[in-house]
């Protein structure tokens, strides 16, 4: 198995992966168009409610689950990695066609040695 | 504001809050999001589309094996990537097929399945005197059609590294 290219390597280093940011958030929805401008003056308008509400006391007593589902959404966005998170998406979904792929591929011709070397006639594949 | 929202820029907000006491600081969700371009922002707006379409049964079996995924040898998640690969670069017609054949594959034995994989390892291994061993006996073989016999005569011609 040929592993000796970048886009392969990139694999291999969990922390370049950053399908979990999709796993774990799990949102209901996906940002919209007008996704990051929107976002910005959200924010904004959180931050000045928070100085008058004591909104960051607050946002800390979310703790862990909220703190991890940041640092999710940060490694999911990331730039220069949706290729690698969609790909890992992918193998994620069909994963155990892929695990046995080969053997899927070939799977007639093996039944049909597999038959060859069996003395069951119903081996012989139709 | 539904809480979904709510909720991220609240995930947001605290990356933020964090990320400003060290140094140095990751730059912050909002800023990594605009520096993406139109096409990679599709494909994260695609990717939530269609796994916000799974039920939450799918979900959990996707983040297991997504779970698995990272935990493989970094050889076998390259293999994984490789098979994946191979399997798109194949025309609909015969991915449609591969899925048919991994259905059936699915639905055997574990014995099976097992004595069908090592069956595979050992193709790549026949020696010019296995082949001939195993078309004596392909032949002799009762209940196979002539283009069933043609078939396994093609493949065990072939290396199975040549497919990919």
């Amino acid at each position: 198995m040929d592993a000796s290219d970048g886009s392969k390597e990139q694999y291999m280093k969990p922390e370049t992966d950053p399908l979990d940011a999709l796993l774990a958030a799990d949102v209901d929805e996906e940002p919209r168009p007008g996704f990051d401008t929107s976002f910005r003056a959200r924010l904004e308008e959180q931050k000045a409610r928070s100085a008058q509400r004591g909104f960051r006391l607050w946002l800390f007593g979310l703790g862990v689950g909220v703190a991890t589902t940041a640092a999710i959404a940060i490694a999911f966005i990331a730039p220069n990695k949706t290729d690698e998170a969609q790909t890992a998406l992918e193998i994620a979904y069909e994963m155990e066609l892929y695990e046995d792929y080969d053997v899927v591929a070939d799977l007639e011709v093996l039944e049909l040695l597999a038959a060859a070397d069996s003395p069951k006639t119903d081996e012989v594949p139709q | 504001m539904k809480l979904t929202t709510v909720f991220i820029l609240a995930a947001l907000a605290v990356a933020r809050v964090a990320g400003a006491q060290e140094a140095p600081r990751e730059p912050a969700p909002i800023e990594r999001w605009n520096e993406l371009s139109d096409d990679e922002r599709a494909k994260v707006r695609a990717a939530f589309e269609r796994f916000k379409t799974l039920t939450p049964e799918q979900k959990q079996a996707v983040r297991e094996r997504y779970a698995k995924f990272r935990s493989l040898s970094p050889e076998r998640r390259a293999a994984l990537v490789d098979s994946y690969r191979s399997f798109k670069r194949l025309p609909d017609e015969d991915q449609r097929r591969v899925r048919q054949q991994f259905e059936r594959f699915r639905s055997y034995s574990p014995e099976r399945r097992e004595r069908l994989r090592e069956l595979y390892r050992n193709l790549s291994r026949l020696t010019p005197e296995d082949r001939k061993l195993l078309l004596e006996r392909l032949d002799k073989r009762p209940g196979m059609t002539d283009e069933q016999r043609q078939r396994v005569r093609d493949r065990i011609k072939d290396s199975p590294e040549r497919r990919r």
